[in-house]
């Protein structure tokens, strides 16, 4: 064809006709596409990591992070049952990984859905309130439960059959009536429940069982930390159970627990006791409800079948470096130094970021 | 097939409409069980309504036109409910989630589609949907059947309800409480 044309045209000819077939059929050079990295995070993690999203695709323009927040059990359920695929996985309870992913094999492979993970940051679990919420002007660190058993009081906590935090609040709330000897704490700061909340108490063991449907008689639970956070600043209740780095981001007043009941370490230990909050329905079939107090630690994967494997090592290297370290400061979540629960497994490309 | 209508197809992962092959098993308080294909599902009388969601991070999903059977049309084949029964929703993802009576009677919380600012006392029916604006259920979106909580007015509900794949629905009693009550 072009030398059937050359030789009736000339060269000149050949290259303005190619030049305007071109142009009329808006042919362009094909662009390079990005590659999709797919980040899916804890619903505490949002907000630092929409702002690492935004500084990662700036150093990587051939990059479109594209981050996707649910509960860290739904995190991991992306990549292991629901198929919607998954480069890297951060979740806030990093207890979850080990049985939902190093145990459970791929389709038709011996190879686990993961094999290592790093913990890399923590939380605070304490009390978010408003200027408005009642008896703000007098709330501190040493009158909490008592200002939260006040009838005129209106607390709310987060589902704990969907809600890590919502656990945790019940955790906290036993701890506490153990840390100040009063035994009747629980009751007085959450009240009755229509289907009781129950506790089993064997020795050092103690086990709160939250029945199949959580109706509360005097304080309010919602599914999500989003609407918690909702009818908080919405005056609909006075305080509410949430993380330090959560109520910070949304400008919120926060009463820091003391150390034995906060979650942020293990000082909890200290109260002697082996506690756990055990759900009296299964919402997965994959995971038994029980869930052992343990500090809030945070932690992250690759998937053994995430498409990009180069790129997401490339993101938790960005992540844990020195910007994603001023990202999650700027967004009060507090860091912990990175450790990896199985060396031997970790990536080579990550290797000389942990202990 | 085509005389069946739209409703009898779904989508499949290669985007193509498939005839549909799912039972519903329907399980009453007695332990009587009864199982319906789909066409005999798409035989009972359906509602056609707006209903939205929204996720635990805040992420807004409709409102949709959805098209579905009353789940109470579906519960009344097996005896129905009484207040005391709790109603258990499974799926082929192995999720499932447990209602009350009173949830199942309206007493779920209504928020406003703009701010997901709570809006006490909108009315909700629970529906087993197997339309979405005027499409079969996209298999992400819980093809062939999801149970949705709609309301009419455009008010959203929480996602964790909106339970995709469902299999099987279960009346049965609330498991007698363990240890000392609170």
């Amino acid at each position: 064809m072009q030398t059937q044309l050359q030789g009736r045209l000339g060269p000149l000819a050949v290259v303005a006709v190619s030049l305007l077939v071109l142009s009329l059929s808006g042919c362009k050079p094909a662009a390079r596409e990005k590659v999709k990295l797919k980040v899916i995070c804890a619903g505490s993690l949002m907000v630092p990591f929409a702002e690492m999203e935004k500084a990662y695709e700036a150093l990587h323009p051939d990059v479109d992070v594209l981050i996707e927040g649910h509960g860290s059990v739904q995190v991991i359920r992306q990549v292991t049952e629901l198929g919607a695929g998954g480069d890297v996985l951060a979740v806030a309870d990093h207890s979850l990984i080990p049985p939902m992913m190093y145990d459970v094999k791929m389709p038709d492979s011996d190879r686990s859905y993961a094999t290592w993970q790093i913990t890399f940051a923590g939380n605070t679990l304490g009390l978010a309130y408003t200027p408005a919420s009642r008896y703000a002007d007098e709330i501190d660190a040493s009158n909490w439960y008592e200002i939260l058993s006040r009838p005129d009081v209106k607390l709310g906590i987060s589902d704990p059959r969907f809600d890590a935090c919502g656990y945790r609040a019940l955790m906290a709330c036993w701890l506490a009536g153990v840390l100040y000897d009063k035994p009747d704490l629980f009751r007085d700061v959450l009240g009755e429940f229509e289907y009781p909340v129950s506790l089993q108490v064997q020795g050092e063991r103690c086990t709160i069982v939250v029945p199949n449907v959580v109706r509360p008689l005097k304080a309010s639970v919602r599914g999500s930390s989003v609407v918690l956070l909702g009818i908080l600043e919405s005056g609909d209740i006075d305080y509410a159970f949430e993380y330090l780095s959560v109520a910070r981001q949304r400008n919120l007043g926060f009463v820091e627990l003391p150390p034995q009941i906060n979650l942020a370490s293990d000082a909890f230990r200290s109260l002697g006791y082996d506690l756990r909050v055990k759900i009296d329905y299964q919402r997965y079939a994959s995971l038994i409800p029980e869930f052992r107090c343990q500090e809030i630690l945070y932690g992250l994967t690759i998937p053994e079948n995430g498409p990009h494997p180069q790129h997401a090592c490339s993101f938790v290297r960005f992540m844990v470096g020195l910007e994603g370290q001023r990202i999650f400061a700027a967004q009060f979540q507090p860091l912990l130094p990175l450790v990896v629960d199985r060396p031997e497994h970790l990536p080579v490309e990550l290797a000389d970021l942990v202990q | 097939m085509a005389a069946l209508g739209l409703g009898y197809l779904q989508w499949t992962q290669h985007n193509r409409l498939a005839p549909v092959d799912w039972d519903l098993a329907l399980v009453g308080r007695d332990g009587s069980e009864k199982v319906l294909s789909y066409a005999e599902l798409l035989a009972l009388p359906t509602v056609e309504t707006a209903g939205g969601f929204f996720s635990s991070v805040g992420t807004i999903y409709g409102p949709f036109r959805v098209k579905g059977i009353p789940l109470e049309t579906l519960l009344d084949l097996v005896g129905g409910m009484t207040a005391s029964d709790l109603l258990q929703v499974s799926a082929r993802d192995g999720y499932s989630m447990v209602f009350d009576y009173r949830q199942l009677q309206g007493d779920i919380d209504t928020f406003a589609a703009d701010t997901l600012r709570l809006v006490p006392g909108g009315a909700v029916q629970f529906l087993l949907i197997f339309e979405q604006d005027g499409q079969p259920l996209a298999e992400n979106d819980g093809a062939p059947l999801r149970l949705a909580i709609i309301n009419p007015d455009g008010l959203l509900t929480e996602g964790h309800w909106w339970v995709r794949w469902v299999t099987r629905l279960g009346v049965r009693a609330p498991s007698p409480a363990a240890g000392s009550g609170n």
